[in-house]
């Protein structure tokens, strides 16, 4: 007798309401491993702001990342009022965003292999801090990626878009990870 | 083909591991660094063939190809083919875990034979210096795994969802998911002395652990995805116990198992992510050239030591506090008496996942750091005597009066808490900064942690199994050998751990393979009594392994015990309850007049039908 | 009206980037004028960021209000 794991489940909340608790119990704990990261940085560097940073491209990055954010939340709004030209667009939008900023983490990185390699104590929080959250932002761009495709070939609706809302909160919750990091690195003295 | 999945895994792997090498070859030919550098290569290449063994073992069929727009296969196998494969069924789930810990806690049993044949007297015995670090570090990190996740891992996914009268857990792919991780860690492990092994200790502190032989790496992978599979785990367990109770099964009706279970998923969900950076910095300045350890290059070791504590502390109350659900649920059923105040034992647990958080650094008394730091955490420390001393006043004042069934269950949970007892009140010591200075790093600490996690957690592992292996198989083990298992186990285990706080009193340390010759006599002794001790579970693998295949049937409820699991058939099944269970009462009001705890309709029955929960007397049950 | 609706959410959307949007040019600022001890700044504007984020775009209410 086969069972359907999903069809059996009998509990009060919609599936949709309790995906959304799983996802933000998931980001509850991600939070947790962000601030590791940020409170080693002030263990090891305390406040020290080194004056290499490139300053422009660090603003810069963070007002594409906020950007995409916008374009995601466009897009989740769309699908759910049923507008799939507009759902499609701005998740578009929201992946060239994406794109847009690791390539700014790139330069980033090429700039701070100069002035502070990962080898020395702000390179290696640095590095790692940066690293850390493009690899966020890489998964967030595969699952948006996929959710693309998927509602290319006609998936998601008004009525069920499950996936649509859960790649875009992940996106936000990357964002609101940069909101931290952004003046932990680059402003905080 | 039963293996049909595994080797499916086991292939994917290996293509996943190839390619990820390669890759990183790539990597690093681009980057101008000598393509060949074994750790690296091993890392990049394990984490895409951690990838593909997912994959391939059933995470592609019954999961993502739904992330491509195609159908998930889905459906179960028959009898025991469904352990040997990606099962959602959380009753699977909990057996897998249940016999892989058991297992790896044989494994680690071994280890600890080895150390204690090697400490049976001074210098060198029967391996060398170097190899007993290994053997040590392997032990520590086997056990650390098995009592994280044998009690959650194991009874509480196969109880969970039973106890709560729901028919799975929250999210049963992630569930699977979340064993499935687990034989890659435990591979890597077993690999380790292939790369040299790892000598840090199952704490890995650097800067020891960023120059150590290359099996170290493999250890930070196996740890990590360990942490990943524990962090899944909570955040299923919260989601279950908050989604998926039965109509009736309120916040104060929940049974006390799942309260515990509930506790340390708050724990696991969360602390997890400090050890899991903690880890990663190491991995890091092991293979990308990061240097948050070296203190010529800004680097410092004691960020290491909070960032692992701020886990590893918790981690134990990951380990006690399911350990103290199992022991309070067996007391309460086998005293046929409400369980002594409940609500209390619900604030206590609480009160420890709150207070966990705020006392890693008294593992840091004699480490370097600041000393206006030590009152706090002395202080924070010492707190946490009182929420555990309720549980303690709890449990007395279940068995107090009680008609007690002394059955192996019973038993081992009052073994439980006279160990833990002990476990408790020597604890004290290493809390007080003054004694702690002394006490740090000897024997007396080495004694009371194997107090409160073997003595206190696994004595309570081991009720729980004997307790619900009825449920389990639907067989019944000899209680005449499970009887004589405890006792020999309680007799074995004190008289090996009682000589150590003596020891370490005496300038016995920890960690290391060589000692004074005074302390010969009292070694020999220890190793004596240890090798009593791990006998004694080949008793219990024979006594399970025979009624498994051909014991006498159990039938559903054997203890005459009213929560939900009983009310089901034995083993249940794979819907769990033949119609949605009516909660209606509070769990252990034996002896209450007219009260019940919950209803079950058989299927199709009408109101007359339903069957009764267990209020009979016990007595006439006993051999 | 769907349409309306539809339209009220994205502007609402684009007012919360604005406000984003200002607030880090704030903290842009306040960086570079105050050369030591900007942290508690710091941390008071990201909170507002972060709770801008999590109200608005991920619509963290939903976990209290009651399902539609
Ligand atoms: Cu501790």
């Amino acid at each position: 007798m086969a069972v359907q794991p999903e069809a059996l489940a009998r509990h009060r909340l919609s599936r949709m309401a309790l995906n959304r608790m799983g996802l933000w119990l998931f980001l509850l704990s991600e939070t947790f491993f962000f601030a590791a990261l940020i409170s080693s940085r002030y263990y090891l560097q305390g406040l020290a702001r080194p004056e290499t940073l490139n300053q422009a491209l660090g603003l810069g990055i963070t007002m594409v990342l906020l950007l995409s954010s916008l374009s995601a939340y466009r897009a989740e709004t769309c699908i759910a009022h049923g507008d799939r030209k507009g759902f499609q667009q701005n998740l578009l939008a929201t992946i060239a965003l994406g794109l847009l900023f690791v390539v700014g983490v790139a330069m980033e990185w090429r700039e701070a292999f100069v002035h502070f390699p990962p080898n020395t104590g702000f390179g290696s929080i640095f590095f790692t801090m940066t690293g850390i959250h493009a690899f966020h932002v890489l998964s967030g761009l595969l699952v948006l990626t996929l959710v693309y495709m998927l509602g290319r070939r006609g998936h998601f609706s008004a009525g069920s878009s499950w996936g649509v809302e859960g790649a875009v909160k992940y996106w936000h919750f990357v964002d609101v990870a940069w909101v931290f990091i952004y003046p932990t690195l680059y402003l905080v003295t | 083909m039963a293996f049909a999945p595994l080797l499916r895994g086991i292939g994917f792997g290996a293509v996943g591991f190839l390619l990820g090498s390669g890759l990183g070859a790539i990597v690093r030919v681009t980057m101008g660094l000598d393509p060949w550098s074994a750790e690296a290569l091993v890392v990049v290449g394990y984490i895409f063939g951690l990838v593909g063994w997912l994959l391939g073992v059933g995470v592609w069929g019954t999961w993502a190809r739904e992330w491509f727009g195609l159908a998930a296969r889905r459906g179960e196998a028959q009898g025991w083919r469904r352990y040997l494969r990606f099962s959602t069924d959380h009753k699977v789930i909990g057996v897998q875990y249940l016999v892989t810990f058991l297992v790896v806690m044989l494994l680690g049993g071994v280890l600890a034979v080895l150390m204690r044949a090697e400490l049976m007297a001074p210098g060198k015995t029967i391996m060398t210096l170097n190899t007993y670090n290994n053997a040590m570090s392997l032990h520590g990190i086997l056990m650390v795994a098995v009592a994280v996740a044998a009690i959650i891992g194991g009874l509480g996914n196969f109880l969970v969802p039973l106890l709560i009268g729901a028919e799975d857990v929250a999210f049963p792919r992630l569930n699977a998911l979340s064993f499935w991780v687990i034989p890659p860690v435990a591979v890597l492990l077993l690999l380790t002395p292939l790369m040299g092994g790892f000598d840090s200790g199952w704490t890995a502190y650097p800067p020891l652990s960023v120059i150590n032989a290359q099996g170290q790496t493999l250890y930070l992978l196996a740890f990590i995805t360990f942490g990943f599979s524990s962090i899944l785990g909570g955040l299923n367990f919260i989601a279950t116990v908050i989604a998926m109770r039965a109509p009736g099964m309120t916040w104060s009706r929940l049974p006390i198992f799942v309260w515990s279970i509930f506790a340390a998923s708050l724990i696991s969900l969360t602390a997890t992510q400090f050890v899991a950076f903690a880890l990663l910095s190491v991995l890091l300045d092991r293979v990308a050239g990061t240097s948050f350890y070296d203190a010529t290059q800004g680097g410092n070791a004691l960020l290491y030591e909070h960032l692992f504590w701020f886990y590893s502390h918790p981690a134990v109350y990951i380990m006690i506090l399911p350990a103290f659900g199992v022991a309070l649920e067996v007391l309460a059923h086998f005293s046929r008496k409400p369980l002594f105040a409940y609500k209390w034992v619900v604030g206590a647990f609480m009160a420890v996942v709150g207070l966990s958080f705020l006392v890693w650094a008294h593992h840091l008394f004699t480490s370097g750091m600041s000393d206006f730091l030590h009152l706090p955490f002395m202080v924070t420390t010492e707190l946490i005597s009182i929420p555990t001393g309720i549980v303690f006043l709890s449990s007395l004042g279940t068995i107090w009066l009680g008609r007690l069934w002394l059955t192996t269950p019973m038993l081992f949970a009052l073994g439980f808490l006279f160990n833990f007892l002990i476990g408790g009140i020597t604890g004290i010591f290493l809390a007080d900064v003054p004694t702690d200075l002394h006490l740090q790093d000897t024997y007396f600490v080495v004694a009371h942690f194997h107090y409160t996690i073997v003595g206190g957690e696994v004595f309570a592992l081991l009720a729980g199994v004997y307790y619900w292996f009825p449920k389990l198989t639907g067989r019944m083990y000899s209680e005449r050998l499970g009887k004589l298992h405890f006792w020999w186990v309680l007799l074995a285990y004190n008289v090996t751990f009682i000589p150590m706080f003596w020891a370490g009193l005496h300038g016995m340390n920890r960690r290391v393979a060589d000692y004074s010759p005074e302390l010969g006599g009292i070694n020999l002794f220890i190793s004596i009594a240890a090798f009593v001790l791990a006998a004694s579970f080949l008793l219990m693998l024979v006594n399970l392994a025979r009624a498994w295949v051909r014991g006498p049937a159990a039938g559903a409820n054997p203890w005459k015990a009213r929560t939900l699991e009983w009310q089901t058939s034995s083993p249940p099944p794979a819907e769990n309850f033949p119609a949605e269970p009516q909660v209606v009462g509070a769990p252990y009001d034996y002896g209450v007049p007219g009260s019940r705890h919950a209803v079950v309709a058989a299927k199709g029955a009408s109101e007359g039908e339903e069957k009764r929960d267990g209020d009979a007397a016990p007595r006439n049950q006993e051999d | 009206m769907q349409n309306g609706r539809l339209r009220s959410a994205l502007a609402r959307g684009r007012w919360v980037l604005v406000a984003l949007v200002a607030l880090t040019v704030v903290e842009y600022a306040v960086a570079l004028v105050m050369k030591s001890g900007n942290l508690p700044w710091m941390i008071i504007m990201n909170l507002v960021d972060a709770v801008l984020i999590l109200y608005y775009f991920m619509h963290i209410a939903q976990l209290w209000r009651k399902e539609e």
